[in-house]
């Protein structure tokens, strides 16, 4: 039987993970991508380049992140967290942001590296989602 | 490095072959809403069902939807398609049994109880609703 998660199970699930889809509104089409995240209990921290996701949701700042653990179709949870895209566009909070990220997904730093060596290439964009509402899910 | 690349057509019917699970994506009053969801591909067309309710009635507000299937080993191998299209509902009883025969054979714990042969009666007094989506555009990408 499928029932609700209380807050605290979503928040865990949340906390847990570092994988999450990514659904906003694209010129009022869905548009979802798997991202890596960081959430601190209050907000979701992302790196993106600059590309679709990032335009749609400059556009339209309303997005969800949703988060699953799914052994099977018996045991399964599922998180969705609303909130609003907001940019990270000041140098220093920027900063703190990237070194965040970059402790936890130290793959990125090659791309940043890449990215600094040729000036011509598109700085990455790092953002914060700051949640108002989740709704949980789950069976088993 | 990591480095990210479009995927060719075939890699990424392939990868919608192989795999039986996605996440739909929904809006509604451009809000967006995603699920984790089992699938089925036919190489023309994608299906899934789910009970009536919430996902029923955000694609009853907007039928353009979108699907995003992954595999990812780990951050620095993974492959991600997203399939986008208006899903219709499938209402034909021959087409629905079909339907929900594709997905159960891809996910094979999903009806457990279910006799294959009974699949249709099953769908029906279960208050299924199966969708289908004939895609207007598939993007993927991967890492190289």
């Amino acid at each position: 039987m499928i029932t609700r998660l209380s807050k605290d199970e979503s928040y865990a699930l949340l906390r847990g993970s570092r994988l999450a889809r990514l659904g906003c509104n694209a010129d009022g089409e869905p548009y979802v991508v798997p991202v890596n995240y960081v959430f601190d209990g209050e907000s979701f921290l992302i790196h993106s380049l600059p590309g679709r996701k990032i335009e749609a949701m400059r556009a339209d700042p309303r997005v969800c992140l949703q988060v699953d653990e799914i052994e099977d179709h018996l045991n399964w949870k599922s998180v969705l967290a609303y909130g609003t895209y907001e940019e990270i566009i000041r140098a220093a909070e920027r900063e703190r942001a990237m070194s965040c990220l970059l402790s936890l997904f130290p793959q990125l730093t090659p791309v940043e590296s890449l990215l600094a060596a040729d000036a011509a290439a598109p700085s990455p964009v790092v953002f914060r989602v700051r949640v108002e509402r989740v709704t949980g899910v789950g069976e088993g | 490095m990591l480095e990210v690349k479009d995927m060719a057509q075939g890699e990424m019917l392939a990868l919608l072959l192989r795999v039986g699970y996605g996440h739909l994506g929904c809006t509604r009053d451009d809000l967006p809403y995603v699920v984790p969801m089992n699938f089925a591909f036919d190489s023309q067309c994608l299906y899934f069902f789910t009970t009536e309710g919430t996902k029923t009635e955000f694609i009853a507000a907007n039928r353009q939807v979108c699907f995003q299937v992954e595999e990812v080993t780990d951050p620095l191998h993974w492959r991600s398609v997203m399939l986008t299209g208006i899903a219709e509902r499938v209402t034909k009883p021959e087409e629905t049994e079909r339907a929900m025969r594709l997905i159960t054979e891809r996910n094979p714990t999903l009806t457990p109880a279910i006799n294959q042969t009974k699949i249709g009666a099953w769908t029906r007094l279960n208050r299924i609703a199966v969708y289908r989506v004939r895609p207007d555009a598939i993007y993927g990408r991967k890492t190289a």
